[in-house]
């Protein structure tokens, strides 16, 4: 605990992803940079986006940087493709050396599944359920597969995040005629998968490539 | 010997007092030992990310609100600061100052507030009483500088909605002066009292390596001796200014050991009120002048700003309970935000409020429980099955606090 830290800058750990995952980048990755109060103190945030084949690479790539406090992963639906992203942070314990590291990835709708970074950081297990069950994406190699926030009164196969047929709107109406218990407090534990059987939805795409 | 008793569960919840919304636990247990812990969360999901994107930001500021009535300030602090990151948005120097300053009075009511609830689980009702007549006080600046008491409604995309009068700020150094002699009551009584050790010393114990490696955040995280906090990792607002004055609360830097369990936070919880109090007064001594906010047009912000706005962006606060953080995605001609993503602190501390459980008495529940997350709600009941003939019984909370009550005096 006594040695003295070096932090790396936001410039360096954009670099070394630069560097390491060259070819392999959805996007080339970026930093924001923000001043606030009188002295106008310097933070930084960083956005990595990697092809999902070297996903995991790129999580213990940043574990090896320095152990990461990990927050939350957070998804959209970009229409033809899903994007989830993991909200990390380096050098959390330090004195204004933090920088905020958002590592992410896509897949395609007619191909829904990320891995999971489980093996990486023990922390992700809640909110990956989280995406499997409101992006209908499956997170290979998750911890737990159960469903976990959504009330019994939701369907499997609607996920309120998808912007798609699959999303949530032809329920809204609907919820409060589900007569089949959901949230009366006795209900067991969850038990099931959030997908029907055959895995998440694939819809096909409509029309040629994409932005990826 | 307890060896040929069989594992059997034990649900509590949906509802419960030491829960803020309905959750259940499903505790496994081994005689009076819980061996195993899940949770089945869901119950009060109200689709707040999914309203968000149908609104727009402006709209959404007051949503976001309402995530939670206890740190209402810090998640519209949060969302306020994370579209001016995606929108490229610069707030004001006195709007900065006077931020933080909602925001540490907050944490001043929330850990208050929480030390009565504590204090109520463990039996130990004056204490509650006596705490939340004194968070009063604290509410009343609130409500002096915002004009509310819970929903502060006071954050705005390049600033703050109201400026402190001057009134305001001498009430406000009053009151915080009576803050400090709660090291005489409040304090004293949760660090000597007798029963408060016997009940809360090496209960809910989350190790260093547990909170390190499962990511725990806020005073769980720092009682453990992580000296994780936002505010001081990446100083936001006026925190950068005062970086040099303050620091992470741990319990070692107060002469108490970084053991983790409930008595290490209520140590942090309670020295952060202190430390909350001297940020207080440092932003009433060093408050600078200028405009509250840099687009006091909120028409002309909402149109021009935000939505021409394209951009995503990760902002993060340091909420009573633990970090907020929130990611948001705005696109360029849309009114609405594209995508939204809130986390509060206790959903970053699931996973290592499990652990805290394993090992624990069934009377040792509700102050573990009520350990993390310091809201009171309504309870209901809380049913044991029996899992050999799967026949049900109610208890009523009552009896898990005599319970309780028999455990603290050492009675079988």
């Amino acid at each position: 605990m006594m040695v003295k830290k070096k932090y790396l800058t936001a410039d360096e750990i954009l670099e070394s992803f630069a560097k390491r995952f060259e070819g392999d980048l959805i996007e080339q990755p970026y930093k924001k940079t923000f001043t606030n109060g009188v002295k106008k103190t310097r933070f930084e945030e960083i956005f990595v986006r990697v092809k999902r084949e070297r996903f995991i690479e790129a999580a213990e790539h940043l574990a090896s940087i320095d152990w990461p406090h990990h927050t939350v992963a957070s998804g959209s639906d970009l229409g033809d493709e899903i994007e989830i992203l993991f909200h990390l942070e380096l050098y959390p314990e330090s004195h204004g050396h933090g920088v905020t590291v958002t590592i992410g990835t896509r897949a395609p709708k007619d191909d829904p599944h990320v891995p999971s970074l489980s093996d990486v950081f023990p922390a992700v297990t809640p909110t990956e359920r989280e995406k499997q069950e409101f992006l209908g994406i499956s997170m290979d190699g998750i911890k737990d597969n159960r469903r976990m926030w959504l009330v019994h009164a939701v369907p499997v196969g609607v996920y309120p995040w998808r912007k798609d047929e699959y999303g949530p709107e032809k329920l809204i109406r609907k919820v409060h005629e589900d007569e089949s218990g959901g949230s009366d407090g006795t209900h067991p534990i969850a038990d099931y998968n959030p997908f029907p059987p055959g895995g998440p939805p694939i819809v096909k795409r409509k029309k040629e490539g994409g932005d990826a | 010997m307890m060896a040929k008793a069989p594992p059997y569960p034990l649900m509590i919840g949906p509802i419960h007092p030491a829960l803020k919304e309905p959750t259940m636990f499903k505790f496994t247990l081994e005689g009076e030992r819980v061996i195993d812990v899940d949770l089945q969360p869901g119950f009060n999901h109200r689709g707040i990310e999914y309203l968000g994107m149908k609104r727009n930001p402006l709209q959404v500021l007051h949503l976001a609100e309402r995530v939670c009535g206890i740190c209402s300030g810090a998640h519209q602090f949060v969302f306020a600061r994370v579209v001016e990151h995606a929108a490229d948005i610069v707030s004001t120097e006195r709007a900065d100052y006077l931020r933080v300053l909602v925001a540490e009075l907050e944490r001043i009511h929330s850990h208050l507030l929480w030390a009565g609830v504590a204090g109520h689980e463990l039996g130990f009702d004056s204490i509650l009483y006596y705490t939340w007549k004194v968070r009063e006080d604290v509410q009343d600046i609130l409500e002096l500088i915002c004009g509310n008491r819970v929903n502060y409604s006071y954050y705005i995309f390049g600033g703050v909605r109201r400026d402190v009068t001057p009134e305001a700020v001498e009430k406000a150094r009053k009151i915080l002066q009576g803050y400090r002699k709660l090291e005489d009551t409040v304090l004293n009584v949760f660090l000597t009292d007798p029963t408060i050790a016997h009940r809360t010393r090496d209960v809910g114990t989350l190790t260093y390596d547990n909170a390190i490696k499962l990511c725990a955040c806020g005073p769980l995280t720092r009682s453990a001796g992580v000296k994780k906090d936002v505010r001081f990792s990446q100083p936001h607002a006026a925190y950068g200014d005062m970086m040099g004055d303050f620091k992470a609360v741990i319990p070692s830097d107060y002469g108490y050991p970084n053991k983790g369990d409930v008595f290490s936070q209520i140590v942090v919880r309670l020295f952060e009120v202190f430390e909350s109090v001297r940020m207080c007064d440092w932003i009433l001594d060093n408050l600078p002048g200028g405009p509250i906010t840099s687009e006091p047009n909120l028409s002309a912000l909402l149109m021009a700003k935000l939505r021409m706005a394209e951009g995503e962006a990760v902002a993060r606060v340091e909420a009573p309970r633990g970090e907020d953080i929130h990611y948001v995605r705005l696109k360029k001609g849309k009114m609405e935000l594209d995508s939204w993503k809130v986390r509060v602190p206790t959903y970053g501390n699931i996973m290592s409020w499990l652990t805290m459980f394993k090992g624990a008495q069934i009377a040792d529940i509700p102050i573990i429980i009520a350990s993390i997350d310091p809201c009171i709600g309504c309870m209901d009941r809380v049913t044991i099955i029996d899992s050999e003939t799967g026949r049900e019984r109610d208890v009523h909370v009552d009896e898990i606090k005599s319970m309780a009550r028999r455990a603290e005096r050492g009675w079988k």
